[in-house]
């Protein structure tokens, strides 16, 4: 057993003992080993012992030794291991030949004023005096926001790997520059910036909308646009703003419209009004409606109310709706709005008026008390006329009545010898009366039993027509009501049928009806409403429904 | 001294960041956007440069105060400082609109708000502590204090030898564990130990008649053991051991009382300026968020 001890010499250098045999003794005392002069140190302070294959320091004094800062009794000893008693040190260090090496520097070596700093450098009397520095938490924490919050999220993606755990992890690394909640419709990708922000410090570009939105209608098309630089240069996103929650996305402000709408000046070639608020200051409706002019058919702007529509038809939605009921088929039945005005698929609007379905059932189309059996077809004028001229030609030919009224022919064909043909004057007979008869019934079927029921007939030399029917799907152009959405109202709140009994009256109720209900948006105590409930932008070459493309009648 | 720089021209800078808040005020209250409030609008932007521009020169003071020709005008700066930097809670909380999020914008806005705190804390300390420091030193300047601690304790180690046995061991650990100072965290919360009142009771013990150490013991309070001492060292017979036992007694007090006075002194301090260390590092992180906040707003416009 081996162990070196070096002290400093007199002269400065290293002088060096060997001690052969354990324990190796620490102390002031002059019967030490390894003597130390300064009085922090007992006369017997510690001693070296084997423990197993390591040697061991142990304090034999109160004061025990530090170790990395740290106060205690023992501690096992190895090449780098630095104990401090007192103000003297005590370190291990590796040399061939020996078990152990210790070199000790003892404070009484030191002079006077190194000595009086070493015991100064114990003591740390400052905040400025400690471990911890303002200068290396300022570094270290803009470091890490550096790292974490600017390089993680523009190259974090590099490396694949590490975003994927992070966000296998909950933690979205892009996440963290997003301003604001994410709508709905583009939640899915809010990760991947780049899918929008194709070019740094540049907005969002409509191309880029149009990768995914590329069939949208524009607000008007070029030619408009060419003389409106200023609204061709609307983005997407100066109304569809992202980052503002769930809904964020959809223009619903009124100042999206309103900020060209409110001052129509700009635009000297359009119709449309100013409007600046849906409850304070919008247009009144202004409904398209059909009206004849020199027998033409014509769509006109009207306002309401309006007692005048040209439909070509009659019809008394009050007693139809008569809450004690109608005379039908069956007996006496009460009629709903949607047994004639079903919805349509998507609960929007109405299906068409259909004859068939929901006229014919009532208003059977007999028109010959002489032949009840016999109907005229739901079918253009001409072919109506033709049936009936043809039906009493037919009746003449077969005289088919028992007793002959003072209408019959003169002669009675029934009477005839099998095999006898009509003379004549017979036959001529015969046809007068039809063509008479026929002529007379066409008045009281296009007039008033049959097709005058319903229609506006006109009879020129003997002619009849059918004014063209004009029932429209809607009156409002450029607008859409939602039917299913006011499904909790009754039809009768918005349309008086109850007390029109024309076909002529405007049966639309006006803009005050809708005003009881709705307000703008963020308006208190009404319904919110924004433009874009009722109107379309994107309409260039959108769903708007053309006047021409609801004319029309029945199949 | 510490408060007049709050009161500085007549409470010039107070005024300013007064209107500076209620003109943001009327502002956002008027302001009506067309989403929620929030940093994107006119009003948005226009209180987010504010507020930007505002912690930049705010963090200024840092390097400005260091700057030995601006000495004169460091107090209208820190005036200002103070009070332009407590509106930036109503600003800077405008140009959010109140809305907060997990992002680099939200920490920002968190990083903003925990300097202004420790600003305040800053504010409430340093027109504190300076008073209680100066009626703690009694006149003496810490390192003094120090330095003459550390000659009573070369005194007292060569007298426990001179006395020798238990006594010396006994002074060379409470020498050896004197707690002066310590760590960040020490010198903010104070130190309760006290070896010094540890090694009087063995001194104590020694003067009557080498009685068993008592080591593990609870140290009598020094006051104590100073009555006790004094009775004691009547009775010793020998006139030399009594004498040095007088003094070990005697220099063991005295030091009690300076490592008491140090440690107040050197916890006060610490309290005084515990919060620059948060303070600053918070400062620069937020330069550090203010840059990303202001990329990430752009770079992805």
């Amino acid at each position: 057993m081996r162990v070196l001890i070096i002290t400093r010499g007199d002269s400065g250098t290293d002088k060096e003992n060997t001690v052969e045999a354990l324990p190796v003794t620490v102390g002031r005392g002059s019967d030490q080993h390894v003597r130390l002069a300064d009085l922090r140190v007992a006369l017997k302070h510690a001693e070296i012992v084997q423990d197993g294959k390591s040697f061991v320091l142990k304090s034999l004094a109160l004061a025990g030794f530090t170790v990395d800062g740290l106060e205690t009794q023992s501690v096992t000893l190895s090449p780098g291991t630095r104990v401090e008693i007192g103000l003297c040190t005590l370190q291990v260090i590796k040399r061939d030949q020996f078990d152990l090496a210790l070199r000790i520097v003892d404070a009484a070596d030191a002079d006077a004023q190194s000595a009086s700093a070493m015991q100064r450098g114990k003591y740390r009397i400052s905040l400025e005096e400690s471990a911890v520095s303002q200068r290396r938490w300022a570094i270290g924490l803009s470091v890490a926001v550096l790292a974490l919050f600017l390089l993680w999220p523009l190259v974090g993606g590099q490396f694949g790997g590490i975003n994927q755990l992070a966000r296998s992890a909950g933690v979205s690394p892009e996440g963290a520059w997003v301003p604001g909640g994410p709508s709905d419709a583009h939640a899915f990708f809010m990760d991947d910036c780049g899918a929008c922000h194709t070019t740094p410090f540049v907005r969002t570009k409509d191309t880029t909308c149009g990768n995914c939105h590329g069939g949208i209608a524009d607000h008007s098309d070029e030619t408009w646009y060419a003389t409106h630089p200023e609204v061709e240069a609307l983005a997407c996103n100066d109304c569809h703003r992202e980052h503002n929650g769930a809904d964020g996305l959809i223009a619903k402000h009124a100042r999206d419209c309103v900020n060209c709408h409110n001052d129509m000046g700009d635009f000297p070639e359009s119709d449309i009004a100013t409007v600046n608020s849906f409850r304070k200051h919008h247009p009144t409706f202004s409904p398209t409606v059909p009206a004849r002019t020199d027998g033409q058919l014509v769509f006109t702007d009207v306002q309401l109310p309006f007692d005048n529509e040209q439909s070509g038809l009659h019809f008394n939605h009050a007693s139809h709706t008569d809450a004690d009921g109608i005379k039908g088929p069956d007996g006496t039945e009460v009629l709903a709005c949607v047994d004639c005005h079903a919805n349509d698929a998507g609960r929007v609007g109405h299906q068409p008026i259909n004859q068939q379905e929901h006229c014919a059932r009532c208003h059977v189309m007999t028109f010959d008390e002489g032949d009840p059996t016999a109907e005229l077809p739901h079918a253009p004028a001409h072919i109506v006329q033709k049936t009936i001229d043809e039906h009493f030609v037919r009746r003449a030919l077969e005289g088919a009545f028992e007793t002959p009224d003072r209408n019959a022919p003169r002669f009675n064909p029934l009477r005839r010898r099998p095999g006898a043909k009509l003379t004549g004057p017979q036959r001529a007979e015969a046809l007068d009366w039809a063509a008479e008869k026929a002529d007379q019934k066409a008045k009281e079927v296009f007039s008033k039993n049959v097709c005058g029921v319903c229609h506006e007939s006109t009879e020129t030399d003997g002619r009849w027509a059918v004014q063209p029917v004009a029932l429209q799907s809607t009156f409002l152009t450029g607008h859409r009501f939602d039917h299913g959405g006011h499904a909790s109202m009754d039809c009768v709140d918005c349309h008086a049928t109850d007390s029109s009994d024309s076909a002529r009256d405007l049966l639309l109720p006006g803009i005050d009806n809708c005003r009881d209900c709705h307000g703008d948006w963020r308006d208190d105590n009404v319904a919110p409403s924004a433009c874009i409930d009722c109107h379309g932008f994107h309409i260039a070459d959108g769903p708007m429904l053309t006047p021409a493309a609801h004319a029309g009648g029945n199949p | 001294m510490f408060d007049s720089y709050l009161k500085l021209e007549n409470y010039r800078y107070l005024k300013i960041a007064l209107a500076l808040c209620l003109v943001s005020l009327a502002l956002y209250a008027l302001h009506d956007p067309i989403d929620a409030p929030n940093g994107g609008t006119w009003l948005g932007y226009t209180l987010g440069v504010l507020t930007g521009g505002l912690c930049i020169w705010l963090a200024w003071l840092g390097v400005r105060k260091r700057q030995f020709h601006a000495a004169d005008n460091v107090r209208n700066w820190l005036s200002a400082h103070v009070y332009l930097g407590l509106s930036l809670l109503v600003v800077g909380s405008l140009h959010a609109g109140f809305q907060f999020a997990w992002n680099v914008h939200t920490l920002t806005y968190v990083l903003m708000v925990l300097v202004i705190a420790s600003g305040v804390y800053g504010i409430v300390a340093y027109s504190r502590y300076p008073s209680i420091i100066t009626r703690n030193r009694r006149g003496m300047e810490p390192e003094g204090l120090l330095r003459e601690i550390i000659d009573i304790d070369n005194d007292i180690l060569k007298l426990g030898d001179a006395i020798g046995g238990n006594v010396q061991e006994v002074v060379a650990r409470s020498v050896q564990q004197t707690h002066i100072g310590g760590s960040w965290l020490q010198q903010v919360r104070g130190l309760s130990q006290d070896p010094s009142a540890e090694a009087l009771g063995a001194v104590m013990d020694e003067s009557t008649a080498g009685g068993t150490p008592k080591m593990q013991g609870k140290p009598a309070s020094a006051s104590d053991t100073m009555m006790f001492m004094a009775s004691s060292v009547m009775k010793l017979d020998d006139p030399k051991r009594g004498e040095q036992l007088r003094r070990l007694t005697s220099q063991l007090a005295r030091k009690q009382d300076m490592v008491r006075r140090l440690n107040r002194d050197i916890t006060h301090r610490a309290r005084m300026r515990a919060w620059l260390y948060l303070h600053i590092p918070l400062t620069v992180a937020l330069l550090a968020a203010l840059l990303v906040h202001v990329l990430a707003v752009f770079i992805y416009w």
